[in-house]
């Protein structure tokens, strides 16, 4: 049997820098990308015993972190569905007189419009938004959560302004 | 295509490989992105192909110039620093397991007395982690500059909540009748709020895993509102995640439960997860006034 602590180390090695890159080209978020690799690497920790023996370990950290991403965006659904406020319902202003399309700010690019418009006015699910954009459920997921980062980043400067 | 480390080392040459990087470098960045997911998420544990994913990384990683740059040394040295605790129990376990094959009547009571020093190193630590906002017992407590959300280690398998109501949603006169409805009795609700406040509705939404309680309140042209959600499970309240702006993040303990103070876009929440039941009081309160509410759950 390996020494665990090399085991551990090389496949930490060989195989963080490429999880991490995935990660963060998919969130948009090197933060998050790297705390996501990290919990990966951790639960191999926790389930060393078994995984020592895994015929593809590299298989199996690749399928954890596509589990730990899908739980990370899932996560931020719990919030409210309005895309910035949680818990708080907008009494001063008449939403109902825009369309959801022009509420949104103009830097937003062709795709992000779309999976917002999709996703928040046509409240589709992940798995229909992957069917009428014909691309994985684990894009449109992706996909999301980085539209709703440009999004965030847009209004913020639109308020400092 | 550039040599460096997401190369595959065994290399592919020839008229095929060829293809595929023109193939990939006549994509935009996003393209690309896009056609990673699809690719990467049609694989699965036993056919995960490290080496097609390489060619995307590096294309992108080409493209994108602004990209971070990751050291793998330095970055597994905080991790080992940061999880020591967990390195050094490892440690004393193989310690004690290859003691107890040499010499196993003299060596029993050196691994006991290793053991008893890492539960005891464990547990401080843990202790600790704790204080700092770790509920390593329940769900972990996690924070960036944007996003506070509760988490555990073990997050394998994803977590199915459907948002398929199994009833329609009910208005109750309050709070507490709304949980006694529902059978909850853990005290949860503040017996203090602050007296220019009105209550403008309570309702109870029932799904298949979650029942979600809200109640707004509302004065002038300030708000702010009490939301609770009961999960079938302690292991369902990992999913709670909040966005944040960049101020710190209070932990305010009260009866043994953290509770975790955070504000964004001028508003103020805090979140607290007791047993399987995650808590939030959100929106135009100070910090007093918030936590004057959190101390009046437990003074009965």
């Amino acid at each position: 049997m390996p020494n665990q602590d090399e085991w551990f180390d090389k496949l930490y090695i060989q195989n963080s820098p490429r999880m991490i890159k995935l990660a963060a080209y998919l969130l948009r978020n090197q933060q998050i990308a790297e705390e996501l690799v990290n919990e990966a690497f951790l639960i191999l920790l926790y389930k060393r015993d078994k995984l020592i023996q895994h015929p593809n370990v590299q298989g199996w950290l690749s399928q954890t972190l596509k589990n730990l991403i899908a739980d990370e965006i899932k996560s931020a659904k719990h919030r409210l569905e309005l895309p910035l406020k949680e818990d708080i319902i907008i009494y001063n202003d008449d939403l109902f007189a825009h369309s959801f399309s022009e509420l949104l700010p103009k830097g937003l690019t062709q795709k992000e419009r779309e999976v917002l418009i999709l996703y928040y006015e046509n409240q589709f699910t992940y798995e229909q938004i992957a069917e009428k954009l014909h691309i994985s459920v684990l894009n449109s997921r992706t996909r999301l959560f980085r539209a709703k980062k440009h999004y965030k980043e847009l209004m913020n400067k639109a308020n400092k302004t | 295509m550039a040599v460096n480390r997401y190369t595959s080392p065994n290399g592919e040459y020839g008229e095929v490989a060829a293809q595929i990087c023109k193939h990939l470098n006549s994509k935009t960045p996003d393209e690309l992105v896009d056609e990673m997911a699809d690719k990467w998420d049609a694989m699965d544990e036993n056919d995960f192909d490290p080496h097609l994913i390489d060619k995307y990384l590096t294309i992108l990683d080409e493209k994108d110039t602004s990209a971070a740059d990751y050291d793998a040394t330095a970055s597994l040295a905080v991790f080992r620093e940061k999880h020591s605790h967990f390195f050094l129990q490892l440690e004393s376990e193989v310690h004690s397991e290859s003691a107890n094959h040499r010499r196993p009547l003299c060596l029993h009571w050196r691994a006991v007395s290793l053991v008893g020093i890492a539960v005891i190193l464990l547990f401080g630590c843990m202790i600790t982690a704790q204080a700092l906002g770790l509920n390593i017992f329940g769900a972990m407590a996690r924070w960036t500059d944007d996003i506070f959300r509760f988490g555990s280690p073990d997050q394998t398998a994803n977590i199915q909540i459907s948002s398929e109501s199994t009833g329609s949603d009910m208005e109750y006169s309050s709070l507490a009748d709304a949980l006694q409805a529902y059978g909850i009795s853990e005290p949860i609700t503040p017996n203090w709020y602050p007296l220019e406040f009105s209550l403008t509705d309570i309702k109870a939404m029932p799904s298949s895993e979650v029942i979600k309680f809200q109640a707004n309140y509302e004065t002038d042209n300030r708000f702010y509102a009490i939301t609770i959600r009961q999960y079938s499970s302690i292991e369902d309240t990992d999913s709670g995640t909040f966005e944040k702006d960049n101020s710190s993040v209070i932990v305010y303990e009260r009866n043994g439960i953290n509770h975790y103070l955070m504000t964004n876009n001028g508003q103020i929440r805090a979140v607290w997860i007791n047993q399987s039941i995650m808590c939030s009081i959100s929106g135009d309160l100070s910090e007093d006034e918030l936590k004057r509410m959190i101390d009046s759950i437990y003074e009965g």
